[in-house]
């Protein structure tokens, strides 16, 4: 029987089955449930949005249903919370044991790996199909500053160079502004450049603060590992799709940065830094962030 | 019968399965199942004769299949359409 945990001393007892998997417990979350065997906590597993966390079967109990069982809660209290879709971040080696869970996996990094139930990501595509278009595409990654003539230069010195420009966004940045206001501002700021799309990327995006990092050791690089899989999900799933080739990248970069042109360049995706000495500094590459 | 809101049945546990039904323009199934390969026509089969058995239009059923049996198919189909309004 899936119960809600809710008691501090309930939560407590959740807190302890987490930390002793080896994962860490990290508040912020819409629900916390939990099994209970003989009056012990079992498993656990936690809801933050859409995305699941904290996933947690004590070791005498692996192997068996549990896991199907906490997921089972999870997913069925997120579609309810009006998610169509349901994001899991964790480590490599738990992939499997999600596949088997029907879950679809949508990047693989060397410490993380999303994946994903529902056909979120195949809707998302779908939706936005409309904007493909044909040729050697490029893209840029806006984030959440107010659309500047720094921005715009940027965005025309890139449009040169390809057929086709994607301008992306994302409710994910870590942004001042709301977003439906970016948006609007983005889309007004480039409306008149023929070959440029504005592209949202929701939630496929892998912004800072969506991305759990409860099954990542303390001494971890963080905003690293979560730069290398936005940019392989990028790279890998959704570049393709747009025939995105090339990506811009205001001058600037940091260690970060570089990482995710590492990860793009492997995937065949050529990375430009645009030198731009009266760029807004808050440009940035493709598709990641500063932390 | 038209679909008025988002229903759902069933579990991720191993035979059983997980229904979705929400609103749409067109009738639309789709099945993710770990013995898809084998059995996507059969599902498929099963879940159009409950729909057409109860008339359903303007609904995408998601399936998230783990091996379940005929009747748990039909099971949890009728009862994640009677959540959404579509049986009457």
């Amino acid at each position: 029987m899936i119960a809600n945990l809710i008691a501090p001393a309930d939560v407590a007892a959740a807190r302890r089955l987490i930390e002793s998997c080896g994962l860490s417990f990290q508040p912020g979350f819409n629900d916390l449930v939990g099994i209970h065997e003989e009056g012990s906590l079992v498993a656990v597993g936690a809801r933050a949005g859409r995305v699941l966390k904290m996933l947690a079967i004590a070791p005498a109990q692996r192997g068996g249903s549990l896991l199907g069982e906490i997921v089972s809660g999870l997913v069925t209290r997120g579609i309810e919370a009006g998610f169509d879709a349901l994001l899991v971040f964790t480590k490599p080696a738990f992939a499997c044991s999600f596949e088997a869970l029907n879950f679809t996996l949508l990047a693989a990094g060397e410490k993380a790996v999303l994946l994903e139930f529902g056909n979120g990501f195949k809707r998302w595509l779908a939706a936005n199909s409309d904007w493909r278009r044909a040729g050697i595409n490029g893209a840029l990654m806006l984030n959440g500053t107010p659309f500047s003539p720094g921005h715009r230069q940027l965005i025309e010195t890139a449009a040169r160079r390809v057929d086709h420009l994607y301008v992306l966004v994302s409710a994910e940045d870590p942004a001042p502004l709301p977003f439906p206001d970016r948006w609007r501002l983005v889309g007004d700021g480039v409306r008149d450049m023929a070959n440029v799309v504005v592209l949202d990327l929701a939630h496929y995006r892998i912004g800072a603060a969506s991305f759990p990092t409860y099954f990542l050791k303390t001494d971890d690089p963080v905003a690293q590992i979560r730069a290398e899989l936005d940019a392989t999900l990028f790279a890998s799933r959704i570049a393709p799709f747009f025939g995105i080739a090339r990506c811009f990248a205001g001058a600037g970069s940091g260690a970060d940065d570089a990482a995710m042109a590492l990860v793009l360049q492997a995937h065949g995706i050529e990375v430009s830094v645009i030198p731009n000495p009266d760029c807004d500094p808050h440009c940035n590459p493709p598709p990641g962030d500063k932390q | 019968m038209k679909i008025q809101r988002k229903g759902q049945a069933g579990t991720m546990q191993s035979s059983d399965l997980m229904v979705i039904v929400e609103p749409a323009d067109d009738l639309v199934i789709e099945i993710e199942s770990t013995v898809k390969k084998q059995f996507e026509h059969l599902i498929r089969a099963k879940l159009e004769q409950v729909l057409a058995k109860h008339g359903t239009e303007g609904a995408r059923i998601s399936v998230n299949d783990r091996g379940a049996l005929d009747y748990a198919i039909e099971a949890r189909l009728e009862t994640a359409l009677r959540r959404a309004g579509g049986l009457s």
